[in-house]
């Protein structure tokens, strides 16, 4: 049944490859992707990947679509999935098998957004969307069911105000969240079938007003009701924000967050643009007040794997600036600080600086190149990592690039220092067959404590 | 770490300051521009065309030398204009526009083919002929433009009014290191989207594509088994951009790490679970991936007389004879009592 399996599953894979290029081709040849009209447009994406170490391999088959259709003029659908598709079937439960991940080596179907859009002309409503969907305004939630956005009302300060509740999506758990590891007493062998049902609700709302064109404030509220293995948990956030833009060029906004009541963080962000001396500069300044743990899974801080998170402030600043029309420089830098009494292997003290110079048309038009070095230091652990590229770009057609990259990674575990050393090289290549078809290959080689990783990936994209 | 958080804290300052020293030069320039009162002139019957000559025969207003305010403004002595035709002029008789009020050189506009086509002047700067001073309002926006233009929205006619600006030549924002740099503005929501005009290039689906297809390019296969721990230890708040708690859960639930191979029984102390996770007694050990068993397959220790007595467990249960390593000496935190 296996070999079955993987045999059918190859045989769709290159069925795929082959009609994609079969249609797409008309498209291309013929020079005209409007077969749908303006009314349905899109993009499809193919991908096989290949990756193999001395002793595993791994073959994956990816697809992708997009799909936008304009039904009426006051009502749309979009729709936007991934379909992966195991080839090899490597999964190994019993022993250790490399390339062994959530959902990559796996059959997997993901549906990331499918909604019906209603945007009535005359109407107090500015936007009535049904099915999954993301909703942005206060945190990223990712959803099922509905939401309402209203117009600005001029005469109320430009207010604004929107409403969405449903179920949440949640691709990996399960109604035993958090799952047991010894899930045998309850699964088959050949690996636990964990469901990915969720198991809650969520409901939000929030305003918006804009006294004047430079200021803005908006007030958001969302209602999050767990079903977890302990029981239900209700959570409710708040969040005030207000942005102002001091000029075209200098914007800032300013953040408080509250989690069940209780001030939870808060954030101010300065970004100052010299579009004449071609720089940017952006400061972040980040305050968590109290300790998180154990949350619903939309505002857990991975508690799960690094328990809890506990209060810190984070200042970071980010900054380019480019010299000319030929030189740039993007360069930046965070702090965190912890309390003493705070800190524990997983909340930590850190210091991170980068800095990534680079060039383009130099000695030949289309090409450029960049390095990077990328530093975190902790009092425990280390992580190093420097790496640069060349691309060259040809009558805006070809696209080729090289690269290599070095990490080295310092961690104290029970012996004192350990250090793992980690290189990898690739060549990437990208041809634009039309200017709504791709074509796309490339390689990586890596080398680690553990292995030595080859990874070769060929796709197509078809846009309409 | 004090010593580097005060070095950091100097160097943004510094920074900061640099930048506010440039900006104030563009912001001096910016507002050097004098007042200019359309209101006043509007009321007293001037057309448009008449200080802005070239509206119906080019591309661009233009603005008026001293001669054509001087028609009017004849004042007091010749050779010293009025004081406030002085002020706009400046000492070297040349207007300048003010930034606010200047479209950039990329965009393509002739006012000639507007006026031509009928357009009156105040249908695209709105308020012109009440206000009191020059500013960034009287300019006509892009959602201006496309009201009327409909046919011009999306990326793919771009090129109806931008020369170089298009999908394949993103905004200048876009070259400053934008892939790093474009979650600030994403996580300011939905009207933050709004505003940067986000939308003209991009749908959502672009978002769940890129962060699908273009993961971080420290995600390779050692960040997969090993290094990305040691980067969740230093800060998880990095990981919130694509990932959430389950997807830990899942992963740590079925996917046994690489040093959980062949080592079980008998190898090298280092294959044990304390090769990652010290303390193994305390919250943080085992129990990152054995939630709810202590250790579901050690026997717990009898509660007999003899094992009560206190005895180091090793002289009887040496190293050459258990099936795993030892992990240090407090074999309670396996083995708890019957």
């Amino acid at each position: 049944m296996k070999n079955i399996s993987k045999i059918y599953k190859t045989r769709v894979s290159v069925v795929s490859f082959v009609l994609f290029f079969l249609i797409a081709g008309e498209f291309a040849f013929a020079g005209d992707t409007d077969l749908f009209g303006d009314k349905v447009n899109g993009s499809i994406n193919l991908k096989y990947r290949s990756r193999a170490t001395d002793q595993d391999e791994d073959v994956d088959f990816f697809a992708d679509l997009r799909l936008n259709v304009q039904a009426m003029k006051t009502l749309s659908f979009n729709l936007d999935a991934r379909e992966i598709i195991d080839l090899d079937e490597n999964l190994k439960w019993e022993g250790s098998y490399v390339f062994d991940e959530v959902y990559k080596t796996r059959d997997n179907l993901k549906l990331y957004a499918a909604s019906l859009d209603w945007k009535p002309e005359n109407s107090f409503i500015r936007t009535l969307r049904v099915g999954r969907q993301y909703s942005y305004e206060n945190y990223s939630f990712h959803f099922d069911g509905l939401r309402i956005e209203t117009k600005e009302f001029e005469k109320a300060a430009n207010l604004k105000a929107y409403f969405y509740g449903g179920l949440p999506v949640r691709y990996f758990s399960s109604p035993h969240y958090p799952p047991r590891f010894d899930c045998s007493a309850c699964h088959s062998a050949g690996g636990p079938k964990l469901s990915t049902e969720s198991d809650g609700s969520l409901y939000g709302g929030g305003i918006q007003i804009r006294p004047w064109k430079t200021t803005r404030f908006s007030l958001d509220y969302t209602l999050l009701s767990d079903d977890t293995l302990y029981g239900d948990i209700d959570t409710d956030y708040s969040s005030l924000n207000v942005w102002h833009n001091f000029t075209d060029n200098v914007q800032m906004q300013l953040k408080y967050a509250m989690l069940e009541g209780e001030g939870t963080d808060y954030k101010a962000m300065f970004n100052i643009n010299c579009p004449d001396n071609n720089a940017n500069i952006q400061i972040v300044y980040f305050k968590q007040l109290e300790t998180l743990f154990n949350l619903p899974l939309e505002f857990d801080p991975f508690s799960y794997a690094l328990n809890e998170s506990n209060p810190y402030q984070n200042l970071g600043v980010y900054a380019y600036k480019g010299f000319g029309d030929k030189f740039f420089m993007s360069f930046g830098g965070d702090s965190r600080t912890v309390s003493k009494n705070d800190q524990n292997d997983h909340n930590l003290e850190y210091s991170h600086y980068w800095v990534a110079p680079g060039c383009q048309d130099i000695g030949l038009k289309g090409l450029s190149a960049s390095v990077s070095l990328d530093f975190w230091n902790t009092d425990e652990d280390d992580i190093t990592t420097y790496g640069a590229n060349v691309n060259y770009l040809w009558m805006k057609k070809l696209k080729a690039s090289v690269g290599t990259s070095f990490a080295v990674l310092k961690y104290d575990y029970i012996t004192g220092k350990e250090q793992t050393d980690v290189r990898s090289y690739f060549v990437k290549l990208s041809y634009n067959v039309t200017d709504f078809l791709k074509i796309y290959s490339d390689y990586q080689f890596e080398d680690d404590e553990f292995d030595t990783y080859d990874t070769f990936q060929v796709g197509t994209s078809l846009e309409f | 770490m004090k010593k580097d958080n005060l070095i950091v804290t100097i160097v943004v300052c510094l920074t900061v300051l640099a930048f506010a020293v440039a900006g104030c030069a563009v912001f001096k320039k910016m507002g050097s521009h004098a007042s200019f009162n359309h209101s006043i002139h509007v009321q007293n019957g001037v057309d448009c065309d008449t200080c802005h000559q070239t509206t119906k025969t080019g591309d661009l207003a233009g603005l008026p030398d001293l001669n054509v305010c001087l028609a009017c403004h004849t004042g007091e002595t010749a050779g010293q204009p009025e004081p406030r035709v002085a002020a706009f002029f400046g000492r070297d008789n040349t207007a300048e526009w003010s930034k606010k009020t200047l479209f950039s050189s990329e965009v393509i506009f002739s006012h000639q083919k507007h006026l031509g086509a009928g357009f009156a002047c105040a249908e695209c700067h709105k308020g012109v002929d009440v206000s009191t001073k020059p500013s960034g309002a009287l300019m006509p926006t892009m959602e201006t433009c496309i009201g009327c233009h409909k046919d011009t929205t999306g990326a793919e006619n771009c090129a109806t009014c931008h020369q170089r600006l298009s999908k394949n030549n993103p905004p200048d924002s876009h070259k400053m290191n934008w892939e790093y740099g474009h979650g600030q503005i994403a996580r300011q929501g939905e009207s933050a989207l709004e505003d940067n005009k986000c939308y003209l290039c991009h749908k959502q689906s672009d978002c769940t594509d890129c962060h699908n297809n273009n993961p971080p390019k420290s995600h390779n296969n050692n960040w997969r088994q090993v290094g990305h721990s040691i980067s969740a230890h230093i800060d998880r708040a990095k990981c919130e951009a694509c990932h959430t708690t389950d997807f830990c859960a899942r992963c740590h639930a079925e996917t046994a790490p690489r040093t959980h191979i062949a080592g079980w029984s008998g190898s090298p102390a280092y294959r044990h679970c304390n090769y990652c996770h010290i303390p193994v007694e305390s919250q943080e050990g085992c129990s990152t991936c054995h939630k709810s068993a202590t250790h579901s397959g050690a026997p717990s220790r009898p509660n007999t007389a003899f094992h009560n007595t206190g005895a180091t467990c090793t002289n009887c249960h040496s190293v050459t004879t258990l099936t795993h390593p030892i992990n240090g000496d407090n074999c309670e935190s396996c083995h708890p009592l019957e």
